[in-house]
């Protein structure tokens, strides 16, 4: 048989997955508004003669790579999830609403509470995207067959569109919001800083552990309802605790970063064109895939424009779509 | 392989159906171990929610299905799926997933979280391939094969769970009738080899007759007539059952029945004149 063949396949994307990361976290704390050389690094890191500007540079890099690293990997995973929990090839986060119940949240704390703190935002949006996704899944599961992949899409789309269009009323009535939400829309990690990150990756981890264990149910899932039934998968408390993993993970990346559209969507694509549909690769991958684009997008960001720096949301996009583009043209990728 | 155990599965005044629509009122069936049963019946009649509610997707309202005398829904998930496996009309393969993987899913009731891929489960993949004479397409993408060939990894999917009771809800629909008599052939055999006790639902009369040890027809919800082939596809039976006029024929003299159904439209003797003709000597 040639499953050794698949398997060595599947093994060599791995490890240039993994070298690429590494890769793109090297050129991460290398590059920028003040280039850092190759040698000065590894003195960094052998712990002798850097100057302190040099040394500070790298330190913020370090926080900034570790924030680039987490929310890549978090929104990856989750788009993963998404698109094998509502066995939907357009699934991202995107999709449940909880960008929009993020935003949503953000522009009722500047409107009516004045709020101005990034960390203000960030409490809020995972407010909002939880929220959202309780309030999305809840209402989907009503009715005989539960929250079924379609119902879940669906209302998904539904409380997005009525949060995007409230938010875009409170937007156009109060102009000071808009200027303060516009950053924060973009999807940046410029503020990166230890002190918020630690309550998020807490979140994190559990969510993306969730995913991990879970990996298999998702298989089962892609099956078709009836069919993981009777292959004994509990659906509806599975999908149910998958959700809970995808909204940790989404919820928390996007408070962090705000909402960064499209990696969610693209990563999965991508590695199934090269791995195949067995969650229990794309979801490891995909976290390992999506650090690697954020990472390499949030450094694009910072010197493309000096002095100004781009936006990792934006960058990330830009770069993302032409590669997206190439990878489904050329290969035969699959839907689930 | 392991050979399937002979079990019980006993349905008693079951009531199923979906919210206020009842679609089964009351049922009761004891499907014979070992042995291959076929469901027929005319659209609506209520056999696929039978089927359901045998496989657990459907709780009955009241009324109770044991398995080895024990309620169907007191079995742990995975219990369950090792004794009963289900093929339901139209399942979906992943895009991009080949036939090896995708029999392989089939193995997911004998897996834990930390008890992954064993050497049973490879063994069982690879009797299920060669059973259903799939060993070859193993490295192939499901989407690329045809619909006979796609038909048969399901089966093996589903040998690859080695329940020893199987369900299948029409396994034979979007087949020409070679692939369908190859493939009943194929549940035949399984079920000799084996002792897989087979319940499937089938619209094919013919077939059912040839496939089945055991017929069940339905109507509205209720067994309308239960037995052997012989006892079941009587033209009587067929135009209270589905309200179609045709001859019941043993054109091998060996008791394995034919149903010729009646056209109103005249061909090849056919007739409405002649059919009824035939059929009134039929019963007769």
């Amino acid at each position: 048989m040639g499953s050794s063949l698949r398997r060595h396949r599947k093994v060599t994307v791995a490890v240039l997955l993994l070298a690429l990361l590494l890769l793109a976290t090297l050129l991460s704390f290398l590059l920028g508004t003040r280039p850092i050389a190759p040698a000065t690094f590894w003195n960094y890191l052998t712990g002798t003669d850097v100057s302190g500007m040099d040394r500070a540079v790298i330190d913020q890099r370090a926080v900034r790579t570790l924030w680039a690293v987490t929310v890549g990997a978090s929104l990856a995973i989750a788009g993963t999830g998404m698109q094998g929990v509502t066995r939907n090839p357009l699934g991202d986060p995107g999709i449940l609403g909880l960008n929009a119940g993020a935003a949503f949240a953000v522009v009722v704390g500047i409107v009516f509470f004045g709020l101005s703190s990034p960390a203000g935002f960030a409490a809020l949006a995972f407010v909002g995207a939880t929220v959202t996704a309780v309030v999305v899944y809840a209402v989907a599961a009503i009715g005989r067959d539960g929250a079924t992949p379609v119902k879940l899409a669906l209302m998904g789309a539904a409380v997005s569109a009525g949060l995007l269009s409230l938010t875009s009323a409170f937007l156009l009535r109060y102009n000071d919001a808009l200027d303060s939400l516009r950053k924060w829309r973009q999807g940046t990690i410029a503020g990166a800083n230890m002190e918020d990150y630690f309550p998020g990756i807490f979140l994190l981890v559990a969510g993306a552990l969730i995913l991990l264990l879970g990996a298999q149910s998702i298989n089962n899932f892609a099956l078709g309802d009836d069919m993981a039934a009777s292959l004994g998968e509990n659906v509806a408390l599975k999908r149910l605790v998958m959700f809970v993993g995808i909204a940790l993970l989404a919820g928390t990346a996007t408070s962090m970063a705000g909402p960064i559209a499209f990696l969610g969507l693209m990563v999965p694509h991508a590695l199934r064109a090269l791995v195949g549909p067995d969650y229990r690769l794309l979801v490891p991958l995909s976290g390992i895939l999506g650090a690697t684009v954020l990472t390499l997008s949030d450094t694009v960001g910072r010197i493309v424009l000096p002095p100004e720096e781009v936006p990792v949301g934006v960058t990330m996009v830009v770069l993302g779509v032409p590669v997206f583009i190439f990878l489904i043209r050329s290969r035969k990728t699959g839907d689930l | 392989m392991k050979n399937a155990e002979p079990r019980s599965l006993t349905i008693e005044n079951v009531r199923l159906g979906y919210g206020a629509k009842t679609i089964v009122p009351d049922l009761s069936l004891e499907i014979p171990a070992g042995q291959v049963t076929a469901i027929i019946g005319p659209n609506g009649c209520g056999k696929s929610t039978l089927l359901r509610g045998i496989s657990r997707l459907l709780k009955p309202e009241s009324g109770t299905i044991s398995l080895d005398g024990r309620d169907v829904h007191s079995y742990p998930a995975k219990e369950f799926a090792r004794r009963v496996g289900l093929l339901p009309q139209s399942p979906i393969a992943p895009d991009g997933i080949t036939v090896a993987d995708l029999v392989s899913r089939g193995r997911y009731p004998y897996q834990g979280l930390f008890k992954k891929n064993s050497r049973e489960d490879d063994e069982a993949v690879a009797w299920a391939l060669e059973a259903t004479n799939t060993m070859a397409l193993a490295e192939n993408q499901v989407s690329d094969l045809s619909g006979g060939q796609r038909q048969r990894v399901w089966i093996a999917m589903a040998l690859a769970q080695q329940t020893d009771i199987l369900l299948l809800d029409e396994p034979t629909t979007y087949l020409d009738l070679a692939h369908q008599v190859d493939l009943l052939d194929l549940l035949c055999e399984l079920n000799e080899t084996r002792g897989t006790t087979m319940v499937m639902v089938l619209h094919e009369l013919n077939l059912a007759a040839r496939a089945a040890h055991h017929l069940v027809a339905m109507k509205d919800g209720q067994i309308a007539v239960a037995g052997s082939a012989e006892e079941v596809m009587t033209g009587e039976n067929l135009l209270n059952i589905f309200g179609l006029k045709a001859s019941v024929a043993d054109p091998l003299g060996n008791g394995s029945t034919v149903v010729v159904p009646h056209s109103r439209v005249a061909k090849g003797g056919f007739s409405a004149e002649t059919a009824d003709q035939a059929m009134l000597e039929d019963v007769s």
